[in-house]
């Protein structure tokens, strides 16, 4: 196993290194920075005492440095635990983030447990009753869920909820709690609103998956050895449970790299039609202003959770099932 | 008359094995020894420098390890060394490793010339044995173990089976596991 781990290492050590460099250098592509569009503004209301600070800012953060210096900066500044300092927030990006990550990890949190939750009795239940009324039912649910974007049902939700209720269901908490301190009664007031982003973000999820576990598990049932044991008399439901669940949840194991980034992500579209104040916004914005050191922090942070999702999904799948997938057959005998 | 042959690990192999442990070693401890990392990442650097340690250690005794095969048994000379007798063989697991996903249509046989290995774990009633794919004549010693475990009647668990098949074998993967429902 541990040449498994050091054959991992290995790979994900230069992929960190090449995602760092296509991150660095995509933020540097589009013409200027965000330091030349305050210059702009500055020259643009005629002041020249600003100029100056700008000059000292631009010094102070590396700006004035080859691009290749900047990057090795920046790298071993990331190395050292600083992600810089926001050049739109003014602020240490930590700081920057920090509100909005935890209530992102809350409604991520609660996104990902609400598609295992819906998904898998339904997955099971449609691989059991394979073309029974509740199957034909369901699969139909399923493809509208998936063919629906979450943007569009939050639109619709957002549009139901004001013409039928007269209320405005954006936001994840009452006004009054925005800038508040945590407590009580704002937790409450979370998990209030909590649903309406769960299911938005959700729903697509739930309905990939429960057609993923179908199909998984419709292949298992179908082998010699599930037959057997029904043959001989096992319980169906030790028959289902005990290996065919077991073999079909090997391809949701390998996903687990994409749950790691998505939890941080904060469904960035979604966020912004249903005004969430997760860090899906604060990236799209840090995007769209080249706030780099912000923005730049932010992709490496999701590019390392994917690969560390990766890293523990493929490790768990080396341990839990550690043969051939296909045909390596030696002709041995 | 007892007939035996001697195995060694494929030096390429080694030698590649060698180079990622030197500088995955190098990637993970320059940072602690050279800056000043937080102290988060100094763990997480520390701890896949030991892997990487480990990782070179455990080539260096695959590198002066032979293992004999007899009719007798299976034995491991070097610096870590350890037998068992055929007859007194317990247990038997066979698993497949890629670092790659594979494609559903990729069906590559030579592991040597890709990254996948196997590794064979036999168990006696003391110590148990680890052979990987990459040393000479592994099919050979696959091929005795599987024999002296049919022998002894022992259960082998479906994920070996499978990779028995896949290598050739009539293990029967299809078989209900453990040989009962």
């Amino acid at each position: 196993m541990i040449a498994y781990i050091a054959h991992r290492l290995t790979i994900m050590a230069p992929t960190l290194v090449g995602i760092s460099l296509v991150t660095f250098v995509i933020i540097q592509l589009p013409p200027g920075d965000f330091l030349s569009t305050m210059i702009a503004e500055c020259e643009a209301r005629g002041e020249s005492s600003c100029m100056d600070d700008l000059e000292t800012f631009r010094r102070d953060f590396g700006l004035d440095e080859p691009l290749w210096r900047q990057y090795v900066i920046w790298v071993t500044d990331l190395l050292r635990g600083d992600m810089g300092v926001s050049f739109e927030y003014n602020k240490p990006v930590e700081e920057v983030i920090g509100p909005s990550l935890w209530l992102t990890v809350i409604v991520s949190g609660a996104t990902i447990v609400f598609t295992w939750v819906v998904a898998f009795p339904i997955g099971v239940y449609s691989a059991t009753h394979q073309y029974s009324w509740g199957d034909h039912g369901l699969t139909l649910i399923g493809f509208l869920g998936l063919a629906t974007p979450n943007f569009l049902l939050a639109l619709v939700m957002l549009f139901a909820a004001n013409v039928w209720f007269g209320t405005s269901i954006g936001g994840l908490m009452d006004p009054e709690y925005i800038d508040a301190d945590w407590s009580w009664a704002k937790f409450v007031s979370v998990l209030e609103h909590l649903w309406i982003p769960v299911v938005v973000i959700g729903t697509s999820g739930t309905a990939g998956l429960i057609r993923r576990l179908r199909a998984n598990l419709l292949d298992e049932l179908q082998k010699q050895y599930v037959v057997t044991a029904r043959a001989k008399g096992l319980p169906p439901g030790r028959a289902l449970v005990k290996y065919p669940l077991r073999m079909a949840l090997n391809p949701f194991i390998a996903d687990i790299g994409n749950l790691l980034p998505q939890v941080i992500s904060g469904a960035v579209i979604v966020s912004v039609v249903l005004s969430l104040p997760t860090t899906g916004p604060v990236l799209l914005r840090a995007l769209q202003t080249q706030d780099m050191f912000l923005a730049g922090s932010f992709l490496m942070c999701l590019a390392l959770l994917t690969v560390v999702g990766v890293l523990i999904s493929d490790l768990l799948l080396a341990v839990l099932d550690p043969r051939i997938r296909l045909g390596a057959g030696a002709g041995h005998r | 008359m007892t007939e035996t042959s001697l195995h060694a690990y494929d030096a390429k192999t080694l030698a590649g094995d060698y180079v990622r442990a030197v500088c995955g070693a190098a990637v993970c401890l320059g940072p602690l020894l050279l800056l000043e990392v937080a102290a988060a990442m100094a763990w997480i650097l520390a701890v896949f420098g030991a892997v990487f340690a480990a990782f070179g250690l455990r080539t260096l005794v695959r590198n002066l390890t032979r293992v004999e095969l007899s009719d007798a048994g299976i034995r491991a000379i070097g610096p870590a060394p350890r037998a068992i007798r055929w007859d007194e063989l317990s247990a038997m697991k066979l698993a497949f490793y890629t670092t790659r996903r594979r494609r559903k249509d990729d069906s590559r046989t030579d592991m040597r010339a890709s990254r996948d290995w196997m590794e064979l774990k036999l168990g006696g009633p003391r110590r148990s044995i680890r052979v990987e794919s990459s040393i000479g004549g592994f099919e050979a010693i696959v091929d005795r173990a599987y024999n002296a475990a049919m022998d002894r009647n022992l259960a082998l668990n479906d994920i070996t089976r499978a990779n028995l098949d896949a290598l050739g074998f009539a293990a029967g993967a299809d078989a209900p596991p453990d040989g009962r429902p």
